[in-house]
C-alpha cells in the first residue's frame, strides 16, 4: 500500500507543528505579520495595520506580541523555535511554558525599558491568553507510567531504524525483505531514482510490521483528566471568609465592598493552600465570581442617565440635591445661584466631561475626585491622573448661606471657572 | 511536590485584588502605585507558574 501524504492545511503552509512560519519572500521586518496573514489567509498589510494599530492604542501590545512572534514562529523549513536555538535549556520546556515565558519577558523589557504604553491591560491579556490558550493540565498521577518502551514505541522505533538503514547509500536490505526479495537480485547501490521506490513500500509483511497486539491499546484522552479535589476544601475558604467578614464587621463597616474582599481574600488565600493538593470543586469559579463583584463594586457605575445636561440654575428651590449620568457632558451654571439657606448637591457622572461654574453670591466649597482623568480650575494648575481628589472654597460675605457641592467623575474630565 | 498551578497563580491573584478592595474600603487607595504595582504582580506571577510548570516536568 502506497501511503501518500495528507495535503496541506493551508497553501504551503506544513501541517504540523509549528503551523506559524516566518516567510522569507514576503516579509517587511521579520516576517511575522507576513506569516500571520498568510495563516489567516488575509493580506499582510492587514496585519501589519492591525499590528501598528495595537501597538499604538493598545499600550504596545502589537510591539510586545512581534518580539515573541520572532522568539516563537520559526522560519520557512524550520520546525525548531528560535528561542529554543538561542536559549538551549529552554528546550526541555513544555511549549506552554516557553510561550509564556517569551511574552512575559518582552512585557518586562518594554516596561524597564520605560514603554510607558505597556500597561495593566497588555499583562491582563498575556495572562489571559496563557491561561486559557495554552495552558495544558498534566495529570498528577498518570495511570500509565511504562517502565519500558509500548509495544507501538518498539514498532515506531524498528520502523526508523528500516528507514535510516534503506537511506543509507550501498544497503542491500538482505533480510528485512528476504520472503519476498529471496528470488530477485540484490537491490543496487541508492541513487536518487530508486529513493521514493524504497518508500513506497514499508509495508510488506503486516502481520509482522505491524505485530502490536500483544497488550490493549494505551488509553487515548483528548483532555487529560485532572484529579478532583475534595469538598472539605471547602471548609477552609469558608473559615477564612467568616474570620474575614467577622473583622470588618467588628471594625463597624456597612457598606458590601470590605465584606465582598475580605470573602475574595479568603478564597484566594484558600485556593493558594489547597494547591498543594487539588483544589475544592467549584473554588476557583465562585472566586473569580467574588472578584467581578470586588470590582464591580469598587469602580462603581452610577445609576443615572446617559446623554447630556446643560442647566443654569438661579435659585435654591430649583437646584435637585442630587444629579447623576452615567456617561455624558454636564454643563452646570451656578454663577446667578442664590441661596436662603445651606444647600449641598451631588453631582456624580460615571464617564464624560463637567463644566461647572461656580456661584458668586453664594460661598460655595467644592469637594472633588476623578477616577482617571483631569481636573482643572482657575487658581490651580491641571491636574490629571487616576484617583486624583481635592476641595476648593470661594469667598462670599460672611453672612451668605453655603453651597456644598459633591463632585465625582468616574472617568473623564473636571473644568472649573468662576 | 507539584502544585495546582491555576489554583496558586489565581490565589496570589485573587488575594492581591481583594487586598486592594479592602485597602480602598478603609483607607485611600494610592492608585498610581497600584497602577504600577499590578502588571508587574501579574508578570510574577505568571513567572511563577511557568516555573511551577518547569518544576512540574
Amino acid at each position: 500500500m502506497v501511503r501518500q501524504p495528507r495535503p496541506p492545511l493551508n497553501g504551503d503552509m506544513p501541517d504540523n507543528l509549528p503551523v506559524l512560519t516566518r516567510p522569507a519572500d514576503t516579509k517587511m521586518l521579520a516576517g511575522v505579520c507576513a506569516g500571520v496573514a498568510r495563516r489567516l489567509g488575509v493580506e499582510p498589510t492587514v496585519v501589519r495595520v492591525a499590528a501598528v494599530l495595537a501597538a499604538v492604542f493598545l499600550g504596545g501590545l502589537g510591539v510586545v506580541a512581534y518580539l515573541a512572534g520572532i522568539a516563537l514562529m520559526p522560519k520557512d523549513g524550520q520546525q525548531t523555535m528560535p528561542v529554543r536555538r538561542w536559549l538551549p535549556f529552554t528546550r526541555s520546556w513544555p511549549t506552554p511554558a516557553v510561550i509564556a515565558a517569551v511574552f512575559a519577558v518582552c512585557a518586562v523589557l518594554l516596561y524597564a525599558g520605560g514603554f510607558s504604553g505597556v500597561g495593566i491591560g497588555p499583562a491582563v491579556i498575556i495572562f489571559a491568553i496563557w491561561f486559557f490558550g495554552f495552558r495544558k493540565r498534566q495529570p498528577r498521577h498518570s495511570a500509565h507510567h511504562p517502565s519500558e518502551p509500548t509495544p507501538f514505541e518498539r514498532a515506531s522505533a524498528a520502523w526508523r531504524v528500516r528507514l535510516a538503514e534503506q537511506q543509507t547509500p550501498g544497503f542491500e536490505n538482505p533480510g528485512m525483505f528476504s520472503a519476498t526479495t529471496a528470488a530477485l537480485p540484490p537491490m543496487p547501490p541508492a541513487q536518487p531514482a530508486a529513493f521514493e521506490q524504497r518508500w513506497e513500500q514499508p509495508y510488506t509483511d503486516p502481520q509482522r510490521d505491524l505485530a502490536v497486539t500483544d497488550n490493549p491499546a494505551p488509553e487515548v484522552r483528548s483532555h487529560p483528566h485532572r484529579p478532583r479535589g475534595r469538598w472539605s476544601g471547602w471548609l477552609t475558604a469558608l473559615a477564612l471568609a467568616a474570620v474575614g467578614t467577622a473583622a470588618v464587621r467588628l471594625l463597624g463597616r456597612v457598606d458590601a465592598l470590605p465584606y465582598v474582599a475580605a470573602v475574595l481574600t479568603a478564597f484566594g488565600l484558600a485556593l493558594v493552600i489547597s494547591s498543594r493538593r487539588h483544589r475544592p470543586p467549584l473554588l476557583l469559579p465562585a472566586t473569580l465570581i467574588a472578584a467581578i463583584a470586588t470590582i464591580s463594586l469598587m469602580l462603581p457605575v452610577p445609576a443615572g442617565t446617559v446623554g447630556d445636561l446643560d442647566a443654569a440654575y438661579a435659585s435654591g428651590t430649583d437646584l435637585p440635591s442630587r444629579i447623576a449620568y452615567s456617561a455624558g457632558d454636564v454643563r452646570l451654571d451656578l454663577s446667578g445661584l442664590t441661596l436662603t439657606k445651606d444647600q449641598t448637591v451631588t453631582v456624580d457622572v460615571g464617564v464624560g466631561q463637567v463644566d461647572l461654574t461656580l456661584p458668586k453670591n453664594v460661598r460655595s466649597q467644592l469637594v472633588w475626585s476623578v477616577g482617571a482623568g483631569e481636573y482643572s480650575d482657575p487658581g490651580t494648575p491641571s491636574v490629571s491622573g487616576a484617583g486624583i481628589s481635592g476641595s476648593l472654597g470661594t469667598d462670599a460675605p460672611a453672612d451668605a448661606p453655603t453651597l456644598t457641592i459633591n463632585l465625582k467623575v468616574g472617568i473623564g474630565e473636571v473644568k472649573v471657572t468662576e | 511536590m507539584s502544585r495546582d498551578r491555576a489554583a496558586f497563580g489565581f490565589g496570589l491573584a485573587a488575594m492581591l485584588l481583594g487586598g486592594v478592595g479592602l485597602w480602598s474600603s478603609f483607607g485611600d487607595v494610592d492608585w498610581g502605585f497600584v497602577r504600577a504595582a499590578a502588571p508587574v504582580a501579574l508578570i510574577v506571577i505568571g513567572a511563577g507558574m511557568v516555573l511551577l510548570s518547569r518544576h512540574h516536568h
